[in-house]
């Protein structure tokens, strides 16, 4: 590794620890009572010691477990918001009818926060994994259907009328001009969905779980005026949710948009 | 004299007008007549905005004609296909794919064995002065690289038709002349019919077999000038000096009525 392939990776983990660092500090002079906001150093050894195989008295690595199925809700609802958005969005970039018709709705659903629909959805469906999957899918899927037609409509006409007069059929077109043409919005489209999926499953968790899930956990341990457990499952919300965003989209990016020289982001 | 070539290209009276019916309306074409001879090499000359480019779209497929009628071998020009090529002024390469991507877009499409692939990508990619840049993506090229870029994707699969928008526009004077010295030398070759747009008198009778004069929008052909010289053409032959005088006058005259019609 060469200095500018670690540099990034190395501000990044300097500006968390500082931040650690600080928050050690206030803890430390007490301005707030120790117990409600307690020390970073306190709340990671709690997590390590949910994170184990714990005392026998529970459910052993729970903290595992929550995390597990989190990532479950997460993933699943996730990719599912993605296969059948991109689709629909590319549908309503491609045919201007579909468009004016849908757009309205799209819209409408993209300001509603997603927190609004958890009580009717649980009203529908009960508490338990199937109504966080469907807060998952709701939540994720608008911001990838407005950027996948926004994206589509992006692309120069001229573009596609090189393809056309190469020969290239309706489908040939769709998949060589039109799918990789709209990459850097489906990309920024589904960076954005990632993060609104990632607290929908948080939020659908604190109202609709029953058992496990780091939103449960966070919800559950309230009960027991547990802050520590609480701020070490924020302390994983925000480390997996870091890890989402920057590694897994960077690396996504790196093949696609950045090696194309197509991406949007600018260092101006 | 050899015998009559048969018309490749024939439009007869067309008119074009963007947004008809609207307030946006903007009448392009107006009553342009052209017949284009198989194996001919003609180019399109005229003032700024006056309809080149409208025309060389119609022809591609890509705009309807409001009236009149634009045939290719005999029949109505209906849509684009393969046996046409176009240059793009904006060059517009696929900016996902590398050059020998992007120069063997119409062969992966037409299914073209790997091996007559490489073949193809590797004669043109020297043809256009680009050799070692086949995995470079277009985004790190200049504006001439990309534009002989588009050059060679036009040309890859074969069309019967070439038609290029101002091709030579982004290049230096150095690759520009190059670039025409090959492009006379394919011509003699392929005998491809071409219609070539641009802005420099000189380029036009350097190369063409007839020059187009447009007048201004909304334009038709104002006069057509036969080069009547062999190939290779010095700038310093008194004949060529003189078609470029006459041309370049034409010119001045439609430049000219632009700038009053705006006044
Ligand atoms: N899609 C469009 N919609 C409306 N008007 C258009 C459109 N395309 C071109 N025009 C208009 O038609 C006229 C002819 O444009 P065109 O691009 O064909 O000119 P041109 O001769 O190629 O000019 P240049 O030499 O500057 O490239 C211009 O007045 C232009 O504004
Ligand atoms: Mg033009």
């Amino acid at each position: 590794m060469d200095k500018k392939t670690y540099k990034p990776y190395l501000i990044t983990f300097s500006s968390i620890f500082l931040f650690g660092l600080f928050w050690e500090f206030i803890a430390y002079v007490e301005v707030v009572d120790r117990v409600l906001f307690p020390p970073i150093s306190a709340i990671l050894e709690r997590l390590v010691e949910m994170t184990g195989p714990g005392d026998g008295t529970g459910p052993s690595y729970l903290m595992l477990r929550h995390i597990g199925s989190t990532l479950f809700a997460l993933l699943c609802g996730f990719f599912l918001a993605a296969l059948v958005s991109s689709s629909i969005g590319l549908v309503m970039g491609i045919n201007a009818t579909v468009y004016q018709w849908l757009r309205p709705i799209i819209t409408m659903f993209m300001v509603i926060p997603n927190i609004a629909t958890v009580p009717v959805i649980i009203l529908w469906f009960g508490l338990g994994m199937k109504t966080v999957l469907i807060i998952v899918v709701m939540g994720s899927s608008f911001p990838i259907i407005y950027t996948a037609a926004a994206g589509v409509q992006s692309i120069p006409i001229k573009m596609i009328w090189a393809a056309q007069t190469a020969g290239a059929s309706r489908w040939q077109i769709l998949w060589t001009v039109v799918i990789p043409g709209t990459m850097p919005y489906l990309l920024a489209g589904h960076k954005l969905a990632l993060g609104r999926a990632w607290r929908a499953v948080i939020a659908a968790e604190i109202f609709a779980s029953t058992a496990y899930g780091i939103g449960f956990m966070i919800f559950d341990a309230r009960t027991f005026f547990d802050t520590e457990a609480m701020f070490a499952g924020i302390v994983v919300v925000g480390l997996i949710g870091l890890f989402l965003e920057s590694v897994l989209f960077k690396y996504v990016e790196k093949i696609t948009v950045v090696r194309w020289g197509t991406s949007t982001a600018k260092d101006i | 004299m050899e015998p009559a070539k048969p018309t490749k290209i024939s439009a007869q009276n067309i008119c074009k007008t963007y947004n008809p019916g609207t307030a946006g309306a903007v009448e392009a074409i107006n009553g342009l007549s052209l017949d284009v001879a198989d194996g001919e090499f003609v180019s399109l000359l005229g003032p700024s905005g006056c309809g080149k480019s409208t025309f060389l779209y119609m022809v591609g497929g890509f705009e309807k004609i409001t009236s009149g009628s634009l045939t290719l071998d005999g029949e109505q020009i209906t849509g684009p296909g393969p046996n046409r090529g176009i240059v793009f002024q904006e060059y517009v390469l696929f900016p996902w794919q590398t050059v020998a991507r992007n120069i063997e877009y119409g062969l992966r499409i037409n299914n073209t064995p790997k091996q007559q692939r490489e073949a193809k990508v590797a004669e043109l990619v020297k043809l256009i002065g680009l050799e070692g840049f086949e995995d470079v993506f277009p985004s790190k090229l200049s504006g001439g690289m990309q534009q002989r870029v588009s050059i060679a994707r036009a040309m890859a699969y074969d069309p019967d038709v070439l038609l290029m928008d101002e091709p030579f526009g982004a290049l230096d004077a150095q690759t520009r002349n190059r670039m025409l010295v090959d492009l006379i030398d394919i011509h003699q070759k392929t005998h491809k019919t071409t219609m070539f747009v641009t802005h420099s008198v000189e380029e036009a009778v350097m190369i063409s077999d007839r020059v187009c004069m447009f007048s201004s929008r909304p334009s038709k052909i104002k006069e057509i000038v036969t080069i009547d010289m062999e190939h290779p053409r010095s700038v310093t032959d008194a004949r060529f000096v003189e078609y470029q005088k006459r041309l370049l006058a034409s010119l001045a005259d439609e430049e000219h009525e632009r700038v009053q019609q705006h006044q």
